[in-house]
């Protein structure tokens, strides 16, 4: 049997901002509410916030949200620009702890579908400063806080 | 490319680094009160890490005439 694929962001040629231009609002309410310091900005047709948090101990990390195509089906997805962390569980084997292959922040488990599709992108910053608290224990102790999907 | 959450050619640094190159370039919008996406203007050829602007200081030039 055949299944017929749907791209919901691409109905009517639209991505999902020019389609969904309330959702679009209120993003950027969220965004700049909670996090004043992050910048929309555009990397071909799609949007990008972009912004440094400080972690706890003072370390200051600039980060990219992406949104996907079909957003808010699946998450933002983040990466870390500067410094652009690597954090290897086993380098030899190429495997990162709790990163994706291509250096995104791991920051739900696929399985548990932990992100609301309600959820904005200043959920995901959260998410994410959480991360990179959890990836400075990490370096100090060798231990991820919190539960680990791997 | 950050869509794809498979494995890619590219080491996740050089992957992270060619982004960061992109993303220096990337253009400033914002979202009008309509939920518009509007292309901030003076940005095209701007650069978000590297942008330089010339600031003019208008009370000097007075400052000199008078002296």
């Amino acid at each position: 049997m055949q299944r017929t694929q749907l791209q919901p962001s691409r109905w009517h040629n639209q991505l999902w901002y020019q389609a969904n231009p309330a959702r679009l609002l209120m993003e950027r309410k969220a965004v700049e509410s909670r996090f004043p310091q992050f910048a929309l900005v555009r990397d071909g047709e799609q949007l990008v916030w972009m912004g440094k948090l400080t972690t706890n101990r003072g370390e200051v990390y600039e980060i990219a949200l992406y949104y996907p195509d079909d957003f808010p089906i699946s998450p933002p997805r983040v990466f870390p620009i500067v410094p652009t962390i690597t954090s290897w569980k086993n380098e030899a084997a190429g495997e990162l702890k709790h990163q994706y292959a291509d250096g995104a922040l791991c920051l739900y488990d696929p399985k548990d579908r932990t992100f609301n599709q309600n959820s904005t992108a200043a959920t995901v910053i959260a998410v994410a400063a959480a991360w990179l608290f959890a990836y400075e224990t990490w370096l100090d102790s060798g231990e991820w806080p919190g539960l680990e999907a791997d | 490319m950050p869509d794809d959450q498979t494995t890619t050619n590219q080491s996740p640094q050089d992957n992270l680094e060619d982004l960061k190159r992109r993303l220096d370039s990337a253009q400033d919008v914002h979202v009008d009160p309509s939920g518009k996406l509007v292309t901030q203007s003076g940005s095209d050829s701007g650069s978000k890490s590297t942008q330089k602007k010339t600031v003019i200081k208008p009370q000097r030039w007075f400052a000199r005439m008078a002296e």
